[in-house]
């Protein structure tokens, strides 16, 4: 079923995305063009350089918030708008709805980057492009000299972490707009108001934290551990920083696992469409 | 088939009588396939269910008889549904009589009227 | 005569108003029931929560004995008051939408259906007119060899010509096994098609009935005992 639910939630997507995709390859290319009349351009040219790298910047970034939107926009419109109606008809699981809106919402963020990254190739195809690349190269040949190994841990402990941070932020919007649809009138402003309550109350934790931390790490018997805890750190950064990424992931997918859960139960047994 | 029903009354009666004034005056002949239950129901725009009660109280009074899997027929005797039609026409002209009779016309004028308005 | 739906005591509160207060309706199976009333009395209410798209305050709704949940919503065809179709799709998708979810979807039946009313296949839901979105709903919802047919104000708003259709439809295409219930304000137009009726007012039940009883025992068409009900 959720497959069934992702073949119609990633048509929906794509019908909405696929143009600014097309439009950032499309800029990319058209910065590559100009590009050619660098010899002999003159003040002119510079000016139309410029503004096809700032338009390009824009498009990038207009890419990714459109993505992100729309990730949003699909979820509280397929769920609980008037298409909630057919949506919540339908012989799937709650759980199935969240996988299937996650997962679609998920792959575009990826072809987002994707496509970043192919319009930053298309606007260097040549000198610039083999540059780059060359550049890359001897970063992460320098970096594997000091690392080895531990590099591609690195590199793929970072991604699983995005992808973690990712999946668990679009899970707390979830949680949001499914918590705002309990009451029967100003939904989407309770929404707002429990996502930055959330904020608000993370800032409040972490502060608390450091300065716990603080008093702690000065006085006795946790100004031992702290000092343990320290040494530690300096003398095996690589095993500190896996640790690190790991923990960071996993505490992430924690939340984003309390998020589902809730907002699961919420459409299950709380469904309040108007 | 134009249906006239009145809403006032149950209407599985109403079709079993207009369906034995469509055989007495022939528009049925016997041994003839009536329409289906579904095609009675939408054509008179009322639940199939009442149309398939008023299918069997005829099979019952022998107006009509089902053959297995192909439907319902006209029996061959029209006699009951004759009977049906005779009875309406009485209650319906006894009615008629009686509202006339209310309106303080005597037989004779009753006569006049229906003739007037027959040959007008 | 068994029973498709059973709702008890069912209460829905939104704040301190009262849709639905203390409740207790059944359908029988093989049924066609008119949940009548007029606007605001609940009826809506009611059928969603049918549909698990409301939760009741208090009470119980089981259909076939469950309580709203995947089974249900496999059982049944529901037909909502507002176009809840996902207006972007065309026609085609929104077909296979309902072939690949609903294992009772009839999909030839749907085409032949949409063919006679001139429906394209390729045609985008957003560029039909209102009427053939109506139309469009109601031929999906039919299309299913469903258990149950929950239809909300099927009528409501539409000429006679589109009327006649309507009912014609629902006629034509639900399994006699199964049970419609639909709702409506508009009593005289669909009265004849009823087994049975439940008249709701402020959330309560005030009458159920089956429609011999009413046209037997009162000598009154539904639509005149409505009236009388309901004219305080």
């Amino acid at each position: 079923m959720v497959r069934k639910l992702i073949k119609y939630d990633f048509v929906s997507f794509l019908r909405l995305l696929l143009p600014v995709q097309l439009i950032v390859i499309g800029i990319a290319g058209v910065n590559r063009i100009v590009q050619i009349f660098e010899k002999g351009g003159g003040p002119a040219y510079s000016i139309v350089f410029v503004s096809s790298i700032v338009l390009l910047s824009v498009a990038c970034v207009v890419a990714l918030v459109m993505c992100f939107v729309i990730g949003i926009v699909r979820f509280y419109q397929g769920l609980y708008s008037k298409e909630g109606y057919l949506s919540h008809t339908l012989p799937v699981t709650a759980a199935q709805h969240l996988w299937s809106k996650l997962i679609v919402t998920m792959i575009f963020e990826i072809g987002t980057v994707f496509t970043i990254f192919l319009a930053v190739n298309v606007a260097t195809i040549g000198e610039v492009g083999a540059e780059l690349y060359k550049a890359l190269g001897y970063l992460l040949g320098q970096a594997f000299s000091y690392l080895h190994g531990h590099l591609i841990l690195f590199i793929v402990e970072g991604v699983v972490m995005l992808l973690v941070a990712t999946a668990s932020s679009f899970l707390r919007i979830y949680f949001c707009i499914s918590i705002g649809q309990l009451v029967n009138r100003k939904k989407i402003l309770l929404a707002f108001g429990i996502y930055f309550g959330i904020y608000m109350l993370g800032q409040i934790f972490a502060t608390i934290l450091i300065i716990l931390g603080m008093v702690l790490a000065n006085n006795e018997p946790w100004m031992h551990l702290a000092e343990s805890i320290g040494n530690w750190v300096v003398a095996h950064p690589v095993a500190s920083l896996h640790t690190g990424l790991i923990s960071g992931t996993l505490i992430t997918a924690v939340f984003g696992l309390v998020y589902f859960l809730v907002s699961r139960a919420i459409m299950t047994r709380r469904l309040n469409l108007s | 088939m134009g249906w006239n029903l009145d809403k006032k009354r149950p209407l599985c009666p109403q079709i079993c009588e207009q369906i034995c004034v469509l055989i007495s005056k022939g528009e049925l002949k016997p041994g003839e396939r009536l329409m289906s239950v579904r095609e009675v129901a939408v054509s008179a725009s009322v639940n199939p269910n009442t149309v398939q009660k008023s299918f069997e109280q005829l099979e019952q009074r022998g107006v009509i008889y089902s053959k297995r899997g192909s439907g319902w027929y006209v029996a061959e005797s029209g006699a009951i549904a004759g009977n049906v039609r005779r009875e309406l026409i009485r209650t319906k002209t006894e009615n008629y009589l009686q509202d006339m009779k209310q309106l303080g016309l005597s037989p004779e004028e009753i006569q006049n009227y229906v003739k007037e308005f027959l040959y007008e | 005569m068994s029973e498709i739906v059973r709702c008890e005591h069912v209460t829905k509160r939104f704040g301190d108003k009262y849709a639905l207060n203390d409740l207790s309706l059944t359908v029988d199976s093989g049924k066609i029931v008119g949940l009548l009333g007029p606007n605001g009395a609940g009826k809506t209410t009611m059928i969603k929560i049918l549909n698990g798209l409301l939760t009741p305050t208090e009470g119980e709704v089981l259909i076939d004995g469950m309580k709203p949940g995947i089974q249900t919503k496999s059982m049944i065809s529901y037909l909502p008051d507002v176009e809840y179709l996902y207006h972007w799709m065309t026609v085609e998708q929104i077909v296979s939408l309902f072939r690949d979810f609903y294992k009772d979807f009839r999909e030839e039946l749907a085409y032949e259906m949409l063919n006679r009313l001139g429906i394209e296949r390729k045609a985008k839901l957003k560029t039909l007119s209102k009427g053939n979105k109506e139309k469009m709903s109601l031929i999906l919802v039919m299309s299913r060899n469903a258990r149950l047919y929950v239809l909300d104000e099927p009528i409501a708003g539409v000429d006679p010509a589109t009327r006649d259709y309507i009912i014609g439809t629902i006629i034509n295409n639900y399994n006699p096994e199964s049970s419609v219930l639909i709702s409506t304000h508009l009593i005289s137009d669909i009265e004849s098609v009823l087994d049975d009726v439940i008249f709701i007012r402020e959330g309560r039940c005030v009458l159920q009935s089956t429609v011999d009883e009413i046209r037997g025992q009162y000598g009154k068409s539904v639509d005149d005992l409505f009236r009388e009900v309901f004219a305080w």
